[in-house]
């Protein structure tokens, strides 16, 4: 099938998951170690955080069990993906709306795009596993 | 079926626009005046103005384009622009990341702030489903 193809193997999880916390624990090492003196961190850090974006996307791809590709996964990505998009306008708008009335006394007009794209990549990932969840525990019964 | 019962009927299309095309001529007018105080609320109001905006913006991608919006193709479609723009988003971030590291100058205009990057995305998602849906269209003429 054309989308299966298209779909990273279960067994090739590994890349994903070196993607996402490899960068991470250079970037603490770098820290524990001193050597943020020596280099410019919050660049450093941006790029980190980029790639594990990329890792996080990576596990999003991943064939998870041996129908996934088919029609009904389809849907379910679909509708992972359209409900992190929302979540993504959802946090702007309610934060817009937190800092207009002064709620908790915190500065929301700070927004930042990694925080953003790691809260939608989230939403998305954990909105599509809980799917997958229900769909097997649905197929055991 | 039941995509299409979720999506937005194309007589309502005035909805997603005036979501979009209001809140400009609003700002735009806020500026003229100089309503605008940066310093106290302005912001605020400009990141308000930015979510409608991009709320309406979601309402144009899920907006039912054609007769047959809905079925299977059409939510292929809609899967492969959205997975692109999350894909762009992600790669936006970290092409900009590492024109940072390279201290390129003129990529200087805030482009880490949330807003514009959940632009870039619906830009992108609405850009890609756009023109799915007018290639398909063609072949279909051209078929006729």
């Amino acid at each position: 099938m054309k989308t299966k193809s298209r779909l990273i193997p279960k067994s090739k999880m590994w890349i994903s998951l070196t993607i996402i916390f490899l960068p991470v624990l250079i970037l603490i090492f770098l820290k524990s170690a001193d050597f943020h003196e020596l280099l410019d961190f919050s660049k450093l850090s941006k790029i980190t955080a980029s790639i594990s974006l990329i890792g996080m996307f990576l596990l999003f791809m991943t064939q998870w069990t041996k129908d996934d590709g088919d029609e009904m996964y389809l849907q379910i990505r679909l509708t992972a993906v359209l409900l992190g998009v929302i979540t993504g306008i959802t946090t702007l708008l309610v934060s817009s709306i937190f800092s207009l009335i002064n709620w908790l006394d915190f500065d929301y007009t700070h927004y930042n795009g990694f925080g953003l794209m790691f809260f939608i990549l989230l939403m998305i990932l954990s909105n599509f596993g809980q799917q997958i969840y229900s769909l097997s525990k649905q197929r055991e019964e | 079926m039941k995509t299409r019962k979720i999506l937005i009927p194309k007589r309502n299309i005035w909805i997603s626009l005036s979501l979009i095309i209001i809140p400009i001529i609003f700002l735009v007018l806020l500026r003229i005046f100089n309503f605008l105080d940066f310093e106290t609320y302005g912001k605020i109001v400009t990141n308000l103005i930015a979510s409608t905006i991009l709320l309406g913006m979601l309402l144009l991608f899920i907006t039912q384009w054609t007769k047959d919006d809905g079925d299977e193709m059409y939510l292929q479609f809609r899967l492969i622009s959205s997975l692109s723009s999350v894909f762009f988003g992600v790669g936006f971030l970290l092409v900009n990341s590492i024109w940072d590291l390279v201290t390129l100058s003129f990529t200087d205009f805030g482009i880490h702030n949330s807003f514009f990057l959940m632009f870039m995305i619906l830009w992108w998602q609405l850009f890609v489903f756009g023109s799915q849906v007018y290639k398909l269209r063609k072949e279909l003429t051209k078929n006729d």
